[in-house]
């Protein structure tokens, strides 16, 4: 066996012990329903905020507090609690990427992403909305 | 219809530009190409003057291009969708800039003229090489003007034309009306984060580094292509040299800008973006070693083609990860597709087959010589780590691409910095010890001393042991993920200072008894910056302290259950908050609409040593593009030993940014009342009084309301205030709440002139995380030195080139 084939052999190693330990970091999209199933696994949730409950965000009281109810694509639904400050676009987003667990209660958000609704696809569509109404 | 004061001819000129652009894109090859294997001397000659003039006009149309979308950028010209999009009418000059290539088409332009003006450059001083590298940079620019062609092949739309207009772009009512530029009163802005001035140097850098990045591979394939196995490795290092230095500082420029303008609390987020540019940087990093290796032996010649290759195939493979939205939910930096996809990935396979395809033909007749001695070894060694490391990040960074190759769901792991640092930390052992070892044989064997082996043990044991002191004097002790990764820590810290140690006392020995110039000693200069960066990078991350805990559980929210403490702390305005050595509290904001950004003032008084006290202006910026809200900036405090970081997480909606609603603007005397519809019930009113003293010191302001309370407020009048200028403003709140924030002027002697806006809300509280950084400052510098050791290492081996 020639020099080159025992470093390749080493190289080969090291990335096959590295990707077993980052595969095993790795983590899932779960719908709510799903993500139900195995509580206190970390996983993604793509979801949208359910407009009909209440936010709870009061910052001078508690600013790490934030409680809101969402709800995905198949119409389940579940109680957030994000120990964060409130994301400032929040009741805007059209869409929400949830990181965090699920318990018996809600969901312990780690982490929240927005997707606004302008900054997407519906660019365009917004931007002619926008022309149609606010030229004065 | 005809449409009025329109101003169309830049756009067409423009257009014309790129089309120009990319025929003679088109003729570079081909007339460059002929310049080979013509028979007599005056065909070559004359082949080479067309080939020139055909290079000249593309140069010039490149420049025009930019010079016409500075233009609509510069007046304003909302008439283009480009300057719409991306421009507003507030912007200064040097935010225009941003604008032009906040944008796709504007970055890919700038692109473009970087490699034509590098070119240029490369012309004029490697004569030899012209007509070989030419047609590659030729094909490169085909590629990039394609993106900005936005032509219709039948049904296929290629590229995306920067010149389009509004109009032609979007289908609004508004464009029934001849005069609709009339009113189109101003563009959507720049996004409120890229308005930072790292913004305008930041991507021209990276950019002028994605550049550099061609020259060494267009040199490889052309020497290739024309059968030239070993004559290009000179050339290559010069420009490789180059490319690592700027790529490297553009990277870090990105990076403090991240820093001074982004809120995830630090410099770098491992975010795919700046992966992407930081892998070309790594392999760039891994060529010029082997390069430098090559020069004299071509053991690792075929590995440094590859790496050269896989270099520009990286900066390729990023644009395309970055600009195809592939992305998604996984970065913040968010580009659009732009239905250039299909083409990116086109331009990305002819140039990975193309290049791979000529390096497999040619690989057989490579030389290669199997004289090995310990550099070569130790070198060869820390390329292996670079490359390695390089091939872990773009992996990890591939996921979304693997999810869609697969249909596979895999989310990134949960702590995504974690996921990376625990890898990269052996990157750095590697890197510290194989290239302190390499240097220290190195200089042995230059200076040609006998019984080496003696003096490098004991430059190295001296090194070795000033680490371990300085580590006993600054322990790191990093365990929030165990004591596997705290050593692994440890041993980083310790090496990193190890390269530091090795690299400045030979310099010194150089300097001292052999009396070198500092201009050749780039590498260990570079050396030197690296290490600095390391222990830079080590030091603030790991002692990253979080200032604001909020550990007052004093919530009826039921937190008591949650044991950790949390970073947000709410500052109620004039209530001072004790953070570690610091008390702190809000004092004002700045209320008045600063370039769009309202200024908070925090106090932080140190409580020993009030020489030590400081004032941060964090602030907050209005977003535009039609989104709502604010972005916060943050604002740092930079001592030598470290950095106080803070920034606004959640503030009530200022008022006084954007649109007020002016309700009153007229004068007012002593004894006079004015009245003003009442914010919420547009039926009742309200009525301000303003009372003068008598010895004129203040004025009492009265607001009445509909119910008839009334609420004041006294103001004291600064002596002799200059007549026409703002004396004052502030808020009166009434019985429900509601604020009217009242500015007035002196007009004359008596009469005040008085302007009244609605507020929607007293911002008297702030909520906001604050961080220690210890030893930032060492990143910074390690990076600038690391930069000049690159450049005088470039210039160098440009100087004393035969």
């Amino acid at each position: 066996m020639k020099k080159t084939h025992i470093l390749l052999l080493i190289i080969l190693s090291l990335v096959t012990a590295w990707l077993i330990s980052y595969s095993s970091s790795l983590t899932t999209y779960d719908t709510i329903q799903s993500a139900r199933t195995k509580p206190g696994q970390y996983v993604h949730i793509i979801a949208s905020i359910d407009r009909s409950k209440p936010i709870i965000y009061n910052p001078l009281l508690a600013p790490n507090y934030l409680e809101f109810y969402a709800q995905d694509s198949s119409g389940y639904n579940t109680k957030v609690i994000y120990h964060n400050v409130k994301p400032t676009e929040l009741e805007q987003s059209a869409q929400l990427l949830l990181k965090g667990s699920m318990n018996d209660e809600y969901f312990d958000c780690q982490e929240i992403l927005l997707k606004c609704p302008s900054k997407y696809k519906d660019e365009r569509s917004s931007l002619e909305n926008q022309l149609t109404f606010s030229p004065k | 219809m005809d449409y009025l004061n329109e101003t169309l001819w830049v756009g067409k000129l423009g257009h014309a530009g790129i089309v120009l652009a990319w025929v003679s894109a088109v003729f570079i090859p081909v007339f460059y190409w002929q310049i080979h294997g013509q028979k007599s001397s005056q065909e070559t000659r004359n082949w080479q003057i067309w080939a020139r003039i055909t290079f000249i006009i593309h140069l010039i149309s490149n420049l025009l291009v930019f010079a016409c979308l500075l233009h609509i950028l510069y007046y304003h010209l909302f008439e283009y969708y480009y300057a719409y999009q991306h421009s507003s009418k507030n912007l200064s000059l040097k935010f225009i800039l941003s604008s032009l290539w906040e944008g796709q088409e504007g970055s890919f332009l700038l692109w473009a003229l970087w490699n034509t003006i590098l070119a240029g450059i490369f012309i004029l001083t490697e004569k030899h090489w012209e007509s070989r590298v030419m047609p590659i940079i030729g094909l490169m620019q085909i590629f990039l003007y394609t993106m900005l062609l936005g032509i219709w092949i039948g049904e296929i739309h290629i590229g995306s034309n920067p010149f389009v207009l509004l109009r032609n772009q979007l289908d609004a009512p508004l464009f029934e009306q001849s005069d609709y530029l009339t009113k189109l009163a101003d563009g959507r802005g720049l996004n409120a984060l890229l308005q930072n001035y790292w913004m305008i140097i930041h991507p021209p850098i990276l950019f002028l580094g994605f550049s550099l990045c061609l020259f060494p591979f267009a040199t490889i394939i052309g020497a290739l292509c024309s059968k030239e196995y070993i004559t290009w490795t000179k050339v290559t290092l010069r420009w490789g040299l180059l490319a690592t230095g700027v790529l490297g500082l553009g990277i870090m420029m990105g990076a403090a800008w991240a820093y001074e303008s982004l809120t995830f609390g630090g410099y770098w987020a491992w975010d795919p973006v700046e992966n992407a540019s930081l892998v070309p940087w790594l392999l760039l990093l891994a060529a010029i070693h082997l390069n430098l290796l090559c020069i004299k032996n071509t053991k690792h010649l075929r590995l440094c083609i590859l790496l050269y290759i896989f270099a520009l195939l990286s900066v390729l493979y990023s644009t395309y990860l970055t600009r195809s939205g592939i992305l998604g939910n996984t970065s913040v930096h968010s580009f659009t597709d732009l239905g250039m996809n299909n083409l990116l990935l086109i331009f990305l396979g002819v140039f990975t087959l193309g290049s791979l395809g000529i390096y497999f033909i040619r690989r057989s007749y490579l030389p290669k010589q199997h004289q090995y001695g310990q550099v070569e070894l130790y070198l060869f060694l820390g390329t292996l780590v670079l490359i390695l490391s390089a091939l872990l990040i773009s992996l990890q960074t591939s996921l979304p691409v693997i999810n869609k190759i697969f249909h596979s769901q895999f989310a990134p792991p949960k702590d995504i910095e974690y996921s990376f640092n625990q890898h990269q930390v052996f990157s750095i052992w590697g890197i510290c010890l194989f290239s302190s070892l390499a240097i220290l044989i190195l200089y042995a064997r230059q200076q040609k001393i006998n019984n080496y082996y003696k003096k490098l043990a004991l430059i190295g044991v001296i090194s070795l042991g000033l680490s371990i002191l300085i580590y006993c004097l600054s322990p790191v002790f990093y365990d929030k993920y165990g004591v596997v990764f705290a050593w692994a820590i440890i041993i980083a810290y310790v090496l990193s200072f190890f390269m530091l140690c090795t690299n400045v006392i030979l310099l010194a020995i150089i300097f001292l008894y052999n009396k070198g110039k500092l201009l050749k000693q780039g590498g260990m200069i570079a050396h030197i910056g690296f290490a600095i960066l390391i222990i830079g990078i080590l030091i603030s991350s790991t002692g990253k302290k979080v200032l604001s805990w909020n550990v007052d559980n004093f919530s009826p929210l039921n937190m008591q259950d949650e044991e950790k403490p949390f970073e947000n702390l709410t500052l109620i305005k004039g209530i001072p908050v004790r953070m570690g050595n610091y008390q702190v509290s809000y004092i004002a904001d700045s209320s008045a609409d600063l370039e769009g950004k309202i200024y908070y003032l925090i106090n932080f008084q140190h409580q020993l040593d009030s020489d030590l006290s400081f004032t941060l202006k964090p602030n907050i910026i209005r977003n535009t593009k039609g989104m709502e809200g604010v972005s916060p900036n943050p604002d740092a405090k930079h001592r030598w030993n470290g950095d106080i970081f803070s920034y606004l997480t959640f503030l009530s909606e200022p008022d006084s940014l954007g649109k007020n609603m002016v309700e009153y603007n007229g004068n007012i005397s002593s004894g006079k009342t004015i009245t003003i519809k009442a914010k919420s019930n547009s039926n009742s009113q309200i009525k301000i009084q303003l009372l003068k003293d008598p010895n004129e010191q203040n004025i009492k302001l009265i607001l009445i309301d509909s119910d008839g309370n009334s609420y004041n407020k006294t103001i004291l009048l600064p002596e002799n205030k200059q007549i026409g200028k703002a004396d004052f403003w502030g808020r009166i709140r009434d019985n429900r709440r509601e604020y009217y924030q009242i500015q007035l002027k002196k007009h004359t002697q008596e009469i005040y002139n008085i302007h009244v806006n609605y507020t929607e809300k007293q911002t008297d509280f702030i909520t906001l995380k604050v961080y220690e950084f210890p030893f930032i400052m060492l990143v910074w510098i390690g990076v600038i030195i690391m930069s000049l050791g690159f450049f005088s290492s470039a210039y160098a081996r440009y100087k004393y080139r035969q």
